[in-house]
């Protein structure tokens, strides 16, 4: 589970005991350095910490589960032997995400390519997302929510996917992805969230609840 | 509901749910770093035909992964499958060692000179393949590593 983290100071906005205090950064930066200080047992600990967060960053640029796995089994992999390089320990999670967004975006190319060159294989290549009729949220907020994100565009359905996993993305590269300058990163995000503000506003079971 | 912190925790809630994370993703992410030390080449999925069986019969998946030099094709038993064994070959064909890592350890077999190969009794699990450099091939190559698979 992710702990909300505000965006404006990285700290975790919820007030619960112990760890859960930390921002996700700083908990992979303590586990990346006792790694780096041959504690073998803490690699393990930033893997469970951040694989979710990659996988639903790689999965925002709409790759195929089997893609989205390669992608992050390669990324964990140029850490093991970038690892030397990260001077800055507190700034592994940023490497992190970067490296797999970077990857992902490059993939989802590739492949949109490739759907223009062989239109037999677009079948194989949709993704298995799950449109709003696809999965049952238990959590009644959080499916009345699901009805709208989908109506937002794609470009917006990216950014706040990457942003809500990953509260500190490198602008830089993100704004290359998504086609806009560094600049517009943070109006641009501003913009779909109200626009999902303005979707939810309009439905009642929403406001109901 | 009204900052953006928790509208994005609720996003965020949303996405958990709807695109969970593979339950054995870590598993297969930690299987492969066991690898880590080794100095490898990282082989690419390239391309996954979903099971394809017929009437009755156990579905066979084939997952082909590839780099600039060589291509693996791998044909891996269904999950039900009783006889547990992994068919391939290799492209360029030679007759190169190839070694599995499975759930209950190495085993090595040598591809023919067309190529082929496989690797029998294999145990459920995650299963990794090392594709290693000819002997007295050109110095300084690496072995082929692919990504750990679920069987």
């Amino acid at each position: 589970m992710l702990l909300p983290v505000n965006p404006a100071d990285g700290r975790a906005v919820s007030a619960q005991p112990a760890d859960a205090q930390r921002p996700v950064w700083a908990l992979a930066a303590d586990h990346f350095t006792a790694w780096r200080h041959e504690d073998p047992a803490a690699l393990d600990r930033l893997v469970r910490l951040l694989t979710p967060v990659l996988w639903h960053i790689v999965r925002a640029y709409g790759l195929t589960r089997e893609s989205a796995e390669d992608v992050i089994q390669a990324t964990w992999l140029a850490l093991i032997s970038h690892a030397s390089s990260i001077v800055d320990h507190q700034s592994v999670m940023r490497w992190l995400t970067t490296t797999v967004r970077r990857e992902a975006w490059r993939v989802a190319r590739e492949r949109d390519r490739e759907r223009v060159a062989e239109p037999d294989v677009l079948e194989l290549a949709i993704p298995a997302a799950a449109g709003p009729d696809g999965p049952v949220l238990t959590n009644r907020a959080a499916a009345v929510l699901w009805r709208h994100v989908h109506q937002l565009s794609q470009r917006c359905q990216r950014l706040l996917r990457v942003v809500a996993f990953d509260s500190r993305p490198d602008y830089a590269s993100l704004a290359t992805e998504l086609g806009v300058s560094i600049g517009s990163i943070g109006p641009t995000r501003r913009r779909c969230l109200d626009k999902l503000r303005a979707l939810l506003a309009g439905d009642r079971e929403w406001c109901d609840s | 509901m009204n900052t953006d912190e928790a509208l994005l925790g609720l996003l965020r809630e949303a996405w958990e749910e709807a695109d969970p994370v593979p339950p054995q993703l870590v598993d297969r992410v930690l299987f492969g770093l066991q690898l880590a030390d080794l100095e490898y080449e990282l082989l690419r999925l390239s391309y996954l035909a979903e099971p394809a069986g017929v009437r009755g019969e156990s579905a066979v998946t084939t997952v082909t992964f590839s780099s600039k030099r060589l291509t693996v094709m791998l044909m891996l038993p269904a999950a039900a499958d009783p006889v547990r064994r992994v068919d391939g070959w290799i492209s360029p064909a030679g007759a190169r060692r190839l070694e599995a890592i499975t759930a209950s350890g190495r085993s090595e077999v040598v591809a023919g000179l067309d190529g082929r190969f496989s690797f029998t009794a294999v145990p459920a699990g995650l299963f990794q393949l090392i594709i290693h450099p000819v002997a007295g091939g050109p110095a300084g190559e690496r072995p082929l590593v692919t990504p750990a698979l679920q069987l």
